[in-house]
């Protein structure tokens, strides 16, 4: 009988084998509990995989989010008091909820956040999703199927930077996947050194760190220590580029030819947004036929720049003559204030994470292309 | 923390008398808190069995059994599992109940009392039960500012960075809106510091640097320009760390702290390792002690050094610092006779920024730097009579 009992459980193993062999995923994803430490930057992958940066536990996270329902429709969402929102579902009151990221699914429009639950050392990851019914839940990995990368170069948990913190909360700005590369910004060191960290997906090997130099416009000089804050693959004259929004506040084009396998690379700064502020996201949209990119900035309204403009644009070496001055491809502010975060929505709409500035909520919103 | 062990009111309970929702006259249905779930006991175990025929998924009993917070409008229920067992329904949240929010359950008891057709069951009164809870604060140490570095008065007027240390782990969001500098005629000195949205906290969030802005302190860039250095020397400067700041349990600050302090001419050299005074230990228990000739990035100074025997093995030990310009070295066991080499962290910086590779405010060109060997000196124990100097400084 045990003899039977062996066999019969061999056989039933060997069924379900087969549909659950790591080896199968062409990804290199396996199930099992992903130990999220922290969730900031969020990007999307291949066959709608989801990235997730984890500075805190410095890796990066492929997670299978199996986002797999498709919703066509070209309406706008609305949740006004965003964070309260998530605030109540998740237990807490809002000052404890703090949203880093905000994407897009583009199957379903399901809406994806980043959020820290509270503000202690302890803070809890939670990566939230909301469905076109506005309904919440929890992006659950605990057992999920997922990939992670290590990201090296990352202090240990005991090193300290010189003011004390480690420089993981800064060490991931923002992710871009780009036929399969994923490129990661971010800070490598207290002294400023602004990093492209270039992974190959699925995950595999070591990543290449990237030291980016730009001409920055606001300060005058060619600088490596100018952070990059947000990224955005782009198409640029029929070769694909990667466009980077620095604070304070150049925004320059990498080609992606030049950043393979390269230690150090000279980016070109094709504008100067205008100094005191920081991009703060970055999204590629439609508008009258034309490719335009929107960009989010911290202390400035949503920016609207024409793709064929900056495939026009020669590369700046020359400062502003003063600050908050712009200069380089022409730009247009929009009347969007307020607004943080940013991804395409659906044709008609890019959702939007919006402070009001008449009443202080927060809001999450659908911006309207055809008044961007 | 689980805070489930700091929950100092462990159940508050609301109990109705329902005398008709079941066949026992006289039962009593409860809501409490306590175990970090929610919990309705004393059900009629036959009722919920056929309630459950009818509805038994997790949307089901947010319906019937919506715990809240009481801020919000009740839209919204917190993330959690609903559970049924014999006569108990409980509901365990997702993430623990955080003290300081206040808390609503609700049992709509005429849910129950609906009639299946199976089981006659009148109306009840009250037909919803309620329940208002939070839970107590992990800590109740009133928070407080602990100590500010640079610890000394004098500064250099292109000092990098302040740290303040707290007793307890603090939040985030509070950085730029309570610490304050000002000058003399007590004038706000404005965008003095770099705002960063990530906030430079340690691990435990008990401590917090803010950093002077590197382009109002580098001479050139437009921020020193068009505003100047923020400090400035023959000036004296008030750090101010205004009450109110909470820290993880909900407790803020009481009191203002105030740090006075003068500049004085920039820094623009890296520290001189060669004209550091070293002691070395007097006996196999006494510590070495290394002093500076300037004050020292007082979190660097706590991973500045690292001691080799004559054998190549590392020395374990504790590096001791009370002040911004010495420090002294506890080793765990003895010392061994030994010729001992001290190397220091060429990160090692001083107050201005400068580490021993580089000075913070130098031209960079477009070349990729290539960091120099560590300075390092040499000590022997025992030593003849401790003086100054009596190590050997070289730098490689």
């Amino acid at each position: 009988m045990k003899k039977l009992y062996l066999i019969l459980l061999g056989i039933v193993s060997g069924l379900f084998a087969s549909g659950t062999d790591p080896i199968a995923n062409p990804y290199g994803l396996s199930p099992g509990k992903a130990d999220l430490k922290s969730a900031g930057a969020l990007a999307l992958g291949p066959d709608g995989i989801l990235f997730v940066a984890d500075t805190k536990g410095a890796a990066i996270f492929a997670f299978d989010v199996k986002d797999t329902s498709r919703d066509t429709v070209s309406t706008a969402i609305e949740i006004k008091n965003i964070d309260k929102t998530v605030a109540a579902f998740l237990g807490v009151g809002p000052e404890d909820v703090q949203i880093n990221d905000l994407l897009v699914h583009p199957n379903s429009q399901n809406i994806y956040l980043s959020i820290s639950r509270g503000k202690s050392a302890d803070a809890i990851p939670v990566i939230i999703r909301i469905n076109r019914n506005k309904e919440l839940s929890e992006m659950k990995t605990d057992d999920i199927w997922f990939a992670k990368a290590d990201i090296r170069n990352v202090p240990g948990v005991d090193d300290k930077t010189s003011w004390g913190a480690p420089k993981r909360p800064m060490s991931i700005t923002d992710m871009s996947y780009v036929d399969g590369i994923l490129y990661v910004a971010g800070l490598s060191n207290e002294e400023f050194a602004s990093r492209l960290r270039i992974l190959n997906f699925p995950f595999k090997g070591d990543h290449t760190d990237t030291s980016v130099e730009i001409f920055h416009t606001s300060h005058n000089r060619y600088e490596t220590h100018a952070p990059i804050e947000t990224l955005l693959p782009l198409t640029l004259n029929n070769q694909p580029h990667v466009l980077a929004g620095y604070g304070c506040a150049p925004l320059a084009k990498f080609s992606v030819s030049d950043l393979t396998g390269k230690k150090h690379v000279k980016g070109h700064t094709l504008a100067e947004l205008g100094g005191g502020s920081r991009p703060l996201d970055m999204v590629l949209f439609k508008r009258k036929g034309e490719d335009h990119v929107a960009i989010a900035n911290s202390n400035r309204s949503v920016y609207k720049i024409k793709v064929s403009d900056l495939e026009k644009s020669e590369p700046l070496t020359t400062p502003v003559n003063d600050i908050y001055v712009s200069s380089g491809t022409p730009f247009v502010a929009t009347g969007f204030v307020g607004v943080m975060q940013i991804d395409n929505l659906n044709k008609n709409f890019i959702a939007a994470i919006q402070r009001d500035i008449q009443t202080g909520a927060l809001n999450l919103v659908s911006l309207p292309k055809r008044w961007l | 923390m689980n805070l489930c062990t700091k929950i100092l009111q462990p159940w508050i309970v609301v109990a109705v008398f329902l005398s008709f929702v079941s066949k026992g006259v006289g039962q009593t249905i409860v809501l409490e808190f306590s175990g970090n779930k929610v919990w309705i006991k004393n059900l009629d175990e036959e009722v919920l069995h056929t309630f459950c025929r009818y509805y038994n998924k997790q949307e089901d009993w947010r319906e019937v059994f919506p715990v809240t917070t009481a801020e919000s409008d009740g839209e919204i229920t917190i993330d959690g599992t609903y559970e049924v067992s014999g006569s108990t329904i409980s509901f365990a949240p997702r993430f623990p109940f955080s003290p300081g929010v206040r808390y609503h359950a609700e049992f709509h008891t005429e849910a129950l009392v609906n009639n299946y057709n199976e089981i006659y069951l009148p109306m009840v009164d009250p037909a919803t039960l309620h329940l208002r809870f939070s839970v107590s604060p992990p800590m109740v140490i009133e928070p407080a500012v602990a100590a500010i570095y640079p610890s000394g008065d004098i500064l250099p007027e292109n000092l990098l960075k302040f740290h303040v240390y707290f007793n307890s782990s603090m939040t985030r969001g509070e950085v730029y809106d309570r610490i304050t500098l000002k000058d003399r005629k007590g004038n706000r000195i404005e965008k003095a510091f770099l705002v960063m949205d990530q906030e430079f906290w340690d691990d435990d969030m008990k401590v917090v640097t803010v950093l002077f802005d590197p382009g109002r302190i580098k001479r050139g860039l437009r921020p020193n320009l068009e505003m100047g250095p923020a400090l400035k020397a023959g000036e004296v400067y008030t750090l101010t760390i205004n009450a109110g700041w909470k820290n993880i349990g909900g407790q803020k600050t009481k009191h203002i702290y105030e740090k006075h302090f003068t500049c004085v001419a920039a820094d623009r050299e890296s520290p001189k390792v060669e004209s550091w005074i070293v002691v070395p230990p007097a006996s196999a228990q006494d510590p070495l002690t290394v002093h500076f000739n300037e004050g020292l990035d007082r979190i660097l100074l706590s991973d500045a050094l690292r001691i080799i025997d004559s054998n190549g093995n590392a020395v374990k030990g504790e590096i001791v610092c009370n002040n911004d310009s010495s420090l002294q070295f506890l080793p765990l066991a003895p010392w061994k006779k030994s010729q001992y080499v001290v190397s220091v962290n060429p990160l090692l910086e001083d107050l201005a920024g400068n580490n021993l590779n580089r000075v913070f405010d130098e031209d960079v060109s477009s070349e990729v730097r290539q960091d120099k060997a560590d300075a390092s000196f040499t000590f022997f124990f025992p030593s003849a009579i401790p003086e100054t100097n009596s190590g050997t400084v070289s730098r490689k």
